[in-house]
């Protein structure tokens, strides 16, 4: 835990243009793909890459990926007892298990590792109703609730129109 | 007096004017930027307005092959919605379920006014298109660190 905390505080000594190319390296792009989103070359980003591994200690670039992704993602922190009467804290048994809880007492939206899948890091959001499990269902309705809105507001719009010619027709 | 012509079908999706204009300006203006939801509905689109333009070409505008295009299409967009990690899919697919099942009622000769059938369907394919313009305006470019979604929800759940 103190690791991280120490790692954490070397990230907030980083540039803004150092912190921006090391969330596109956390977000998974290739020196060229950053090299064309910031309009420099590649290897001018491999230097400034270069540059943040030296100030973040020689780590290797999957690493401080992944150390600024968990910086990102520290959301909150549960002390493992509470401060003043002493007692260890019990996670209730509702709680989210989704939610992975690491044995300092920090949640940890977890993402998936460098490697995984596409082989792409990328960071996690927690699911909500458009994305948790019953999303496609969501989704589906969604897009059939959508059609029909269109639908009736259609038919409502060609009425009006019909009205509105029939008037202008009469009044000729 | 005449009554005024008040259709909206110059609006159209099956006007060679607006098909054009999402080729020329859409794909290469869109792809570079684009995010990979966005990239397949460049694709998606891009496809079904060259096929448009073939029918166009080959067969005029008729009704069978218009409707099988948009039915197409909202096949391809139907899993674009449901695996992307975006809203606008969802309008966008269904402005081509709009369209498509007011052809296929047309084509059933379930709807019997051909006018207010053509109004339909090209309010769906206008809908759409606005759906996806804005949806790529809004996520063609996100500065760093500001979004944090994945573009697929598969990766959502992947813990």
């Amino acid at each position: 835990m103190a690791d991280i905390l120490e790692q954490t505080a070397l990230l907030d000594r980083l540039t803004p243009k150092q912190r921006e190319v090391l969330a596109y390296v956390s977000d998974g792009l290739t020196s060229k793909e950053i090299g064309r989103k910031l309009g420099v070359s590649e290897s001018a980003v491999n230097q400034r890459i270069e540059t943040i591994r030296q100030r973040l200690g020689g780590l290797p670039r999957a690493q401080i990926a992944r150390l600024y992704r968990r910086q990102s993602t520290l959301l909150i922190t549960i002390p493992s007892s509470n401060p003043i009467t002493g007692k260890p804290i019990q996670l209730q048994a509702g709680d989210d298990r989704t939610q992975p809880y690491s044995a300092e007492g920090v949640v940890d939206l977890a993402v998936p590792e460098a490697g995984e899948g596409s082989g792409r890091l990328q960071p996690s959001t927690p699911p909500s109703i458009w994305n948790g499990p019953g999303a496609v269902w969501v989704r589906l309705g969604a897009i059939v609730g959508l059609a029909l809105g269109m639908v009736a507001f259609g038919v409502l719009l060609l009425d009006l129109i019909d009205k509105l010619s029939r008037l202008l027709a009469s009044n000729g | 007096m005449a009554a005024p012509d008040l259709s909206l079908a110059l609006l159209g999706w099956h006007s060679p004017g607006l098909i054009t204009l999402l080729l020329v300006l859409g794909l290469p203006l869109g792809w570079r930027n684009a995010g990979p939801p966005e990239k397949a509905g460049i694709l998606i689109l891009g496809s079904i307005a060259l096929l448009d333009l073939a029918a166009w070409a080959v067969m005029g505008g008729a009704l069978l092959a218009h409707t099988l295009i948009d039915s197409l299409a909202l096949a391809w967009l139907v899993p674009l919605a449901l695996k992307a990690n975006r809203h606008y899919p969802a309008l966008l697919a269904a402005g081509f379920l709009v369209a498509a099942s007011a052809q296929w009622l047309a084509l059933t000769g379930l709807a019997t006014l051909p006018r207010a059938t053509a109004l339909i369907v090209e309010s769906g394919h206008f809908v759409a298109a606005l759906a996806f313009l804005l949806g790529w305006l809004r996520h063609r470019k996100w500065p760093p660190g500001t979004d944090q979604r994945p573009p697929w929800r598969d990766q959502l759940q992947r813990k």
